[in-house]
């Protein structure tokens, strides 16, 4: 079956640090990914290697293919990172944000409507996004995941900031997206309850 | 198909950093002010001699248009790469000299033009001699236009460190252009033919667009290592 993303022993260390060594994953087509990780095992730093931000690192990373070769892949999938810090400018209104993430002049009003009701920030699109609430923010962000589609999205800590409906709210976010046939890499402290299979961190550093 | 498309997201990129620029008064009028304040501190320091203030003219436009020119030059990569929107500018796989470029024009159309502008009121306090405002602008217009591109080098080289470091590095480089704008200047004055000195210019330009956004891409992402 053809993967999205593999990772093969892969070992990372930065300034003399051991982060993880030996990883060893994949994700399908539609799956979900959870890396479990105490503080500073090295969550985000994996993300950012997968994605070509890190260059310090051995092993294979391979995009969509069955091949082992070293070389990655020219069919990298379309993927949208989201990092702790989430891309949402204070500056602009949460209409603007929603607008410059999808398609800008073509983008239809329809659609980020429709989206900023499900998310639940429907009554302050046109209030400047500095002014709402960290979890508020955090609901900005996950608005956009569903403006375009993405085969994968890596998306670093989504349960941070938000109250108990905000959590469900992204668990129903993920399983439609996942029906759909995207696939979600994501990070946190302990298990979301998810379906999705696990890649514990702290026990890669042995 | 894949070219509309790369040319639309220009655009948004372009329009949405001029949007959040004219938001934050700061960006546009800091430069602005810094110009028209040094232009007028000549005459104040110099004395209202019409003869020594109509020499010193041009060289103190010029220089004063490039100090300001730099002002608000830090702030074009740092603040998407702190609230990462320049990881996501660099997974969105479109080609990244467009960003830098949208990038450049924003800050020459909220820095440099209203410069240019403000560089007519100062040939009137400075007693510009007559006829050589049109070669002023133009030469300006480039220059500006080349200290925005030179400016983007070095905030993209100074990423993640001090915010003058961009300036240290980048005023040397703004030597050529200052030569060629007071050698286009001097010309204009003595009525010689200052065309020359213009394609020059414009040579300079013409590959400092492409040659210096390829390097500013490079130096964004030697900031990720």
């Amino acid at each position: 079956m053809s993967y999205i993303l593999k990772a093969k022993n892969l070992n990372c260390s930065r300034s003399g640090n051991l982060i993880f060594q030996d990883l060893n994953f994949d994700i399908h087509q539609g799956e979900t990914v959870e890396v479990i990780g105490s503080n500073g095992s090295g969550k985000t730093s994996f993300l950012r290697l997968l994605l070509g931000f890190i260059p310090e690192y051995e092993g294979l990373i391979n995009w969509s293919g069955n091949s082992e070769s070293i070389q990655v892949a020219d069919q990298k999938k379309s993927c949208f990172y989201q990092g702790h810090q989430t891309g949402v400018k204070p500056l602009l209104t949460v209409f603007e944000n929603l607008k410059f993430s999808s398609s800008g002049f073509f983008s239809s009003t329809e659609l980020i409507h429709h989206v900023a009701e499900k998310v639940g920030i429907h009554n302050y699109l046109q209030k400047p996004t500095s002014v709402l609430s960290a979890g508020q923010k955090k609901r900005v962000a996950i608005a956009r995941w569903l403006l375009k589609d993405f085969d994968l999205y890596l998306i670093d800590e989504p349960f941070t900031a938000l109250d108990d409906d905000g959590f469900e709210l992204i668990k129903n976010i993920i399983q439609e997206l996942t029906q759909k046939g995207s696939s979600f890499l994501i990070t946190g402290h302990r298990t979301s309850g998810l379906d999705a299979q696990q890649l514990p961190l702290d026990e890669l550093r042995s | 198909m894949k070219q509309s498309n790369s040319f639309n997201w220009f655009l948004l990129v372009l329009q949405r950093d001029l949007i959040m620029a004219f938001r934050k008064s700061a960006t546009y009028l800091t430069p602005l002010i810094f110009f028209l304040v040094v232009i007028t501190f000549f005459p104040l320091a110099l004395g209202p001699q019409q003869s020594l203030l109509s020499a010193l003219a041009p060289g103190v436009i010029w220089i004063s248009a490039l100090l300001a020119s730099l002002l608000a030059v830090e702030g074009i990569f740092s603040e998407d790469q702190r609230d990462g929107t320049l990881d996501q500018y660099f997974l969105s796989n479109e080609p990244a000299f467009l960003l830098v470029f949208a990038k450049v024009l924003c800050h020459w159309l909220v820095c440099g033009a209203p410069i240019l502008l403000a560089s007519i009121f100062g040939s009137m306090i400075l007693y510009l001699p007559d006829g050589v405002l049109i070669p002023l602008l133009f030469s300006l217009f480039m220059g500006t236009f080349f200290m925005s591109l030179l400016g983007a080098l070095g905030a993209a080289l100074s990423l993640g460190k001090s915010a003058i470091l961009s300036a240290v590095i980048v005023l040397p480089f703004s030597i050529p252009t200052l030569l060629m704008g007071t050698a286009i200047m001097a010309s204009a004055i003595n009525g010689q033919d200052y065309s020359g000195y213009l394609s020059i210019m414009g040579a300079m330009l013409a590959i400092g667009i492409p040659g210096l956004c390829i390097l500013t891409v490079e130096a964004i992402l030697l900031s990720y290592e």
